[in-house]
């Protein structure tokens, strides 16, 4: 059912809860009659109410918005012959909010280790060539809907992503994450949109929203730089790969 | 059957609510106040309940739980009044 419906529904169950409730009352007086239609009122008060919580923004006009968005970061990487995997920087070391940074010579592999200023072309090492691209993702913005700071690794992680994905994001059912030496295992379950990793050079490089969210998330969680490894797709479950740099786990 | 969490939400109040109906006609319980008392609870507990339901959906649906518990005290003031005037 799509949430565009719940203020409809809510306004049928409250219009025939009352009618219900008036016609059992006064011309039946029939007493599991008035509770049906009681029950039925209290439905489309709350469906109602939630109907109302959408966002006032269409979901069409949302997907145009964020296609047209992600799509430009793709035409710029794909202009600038980027291949290298992005680098999720937390909080502490991007001086704004959490950043990716695309790194414009792979080869060096070199790692931000202080704060990176808060320009689209950043320098992030000692050397000339330690430049990239630091873009928003998906991941940044979603830091802005929780009530509070991510907790520590693992749990912490764990609790906030499930929460997030399954709570204010709506767009899995569960979350389970697994860890060993750096690398985290992040698998969506119960995923209902969304299609199997595109192979753009976006995705090769930011990765999808769902790795996007993760990546962010664990930053925050460790206070690391993160990557994405790999994202794959299986039927409702969509796993994400990450990696910890300076193995902060 | 997937369900994201405002839509399992409003699932389980569903069938609380009707099944209560149910319950009540079975039982041969005709009174309304009763019914309303007993709403009033389960939409509070569901609430509580529901940890994973959007902040945006929970603060919508408070207005709601704020009248239910309206009606409630009314319905309590009225059952004394009641038994006060016997």
């Amino acid at each position: 059912m799509r949430q565009g419906h719940y203020g409809l529904l809510g306004a049928g169950f409250l219009v025939s809860g009352i009618a219900m409730v008036l016609v059992t009352l006064i011309v039946l007086g029939s007493g599991p009659g008035a509770i049906t239609g009681t029950a039925l009122i209290v439905l489309g008060l709350v469906m109602l109410s939630v109907g109302r919580a959408e966002g006032r923004m269409s979901a069409a006009m949302a997907y145009l918005l964020s296609t047209s968005g992600y799509q430009n970061i793709e035409r710029m990487v794909e202009e600038l012959g980027l291949s290298g995997r992005a680098i999720y920087l937390p909080t502490t070391l991007s001086h704004i909010g959490a950043r990716a940074l695309i790194p414009l010579d792979v080869a060096r592999g070199t790692i931000p280790a202080g704060a990176v200023d808060d320009r689209f072309i950043a320098r992030y090492g000692q050397q000339p060539s330690d430049v990239g691209l630091l873009v928003v993702t998906p991941g940044s913005a979603v830091l802005e809907l929780l009530s509070s700071p991510v907790g520590e690794f693992p749990e912490g992680f764990e609790v906030t992503l499930s929460t997030l994905a399954t709570g204010a994001l709506e767009v899995a059912r569960g979350v389970v994450v697994h860890h060993s030496n750096g690398k985290v295992s992040v698998t969506y379950a119960g995923v209902r949109e969304g299609r199997a990793p595109a192979d753009s050079p976006m995705y090769r490089t930011v990765g999808s929203p769902l790795a996007s969210v993760a990546a962010t998330l664990l930053a925050e969680s460790c206070e690391a730089p993160v990557v994405v490894v790999s994202e794959s797709r299986d039927g409702e479950g969509y796993s994400v790969e990450l990696e910890v740099l300076g193995d902060a786990t | 059957m997937n369900l994201f969490s405002t839509e399992k939400y409003l699932v389980r109040l569903t069938a609380l609510l009707l099944g209560t109906c149910v319950l009540f006609a079975w039982t041969g319980e005709t009174r309304v106040s009763l019914a309303i008392s007993v709403f009033t609870c389960e939409v509070l507990a569901l609430d509580q309940l529901s940890v994973h339901l959007p902040a945006r959906t929970r603060k919508a649906v408070a207005p709601v739980e704020w009248g239910l518990v309206v009606a409630f005290v009314v319905v309590v003031i009225v059952e004394i009044v009641n038994i006060l005037s016997a």
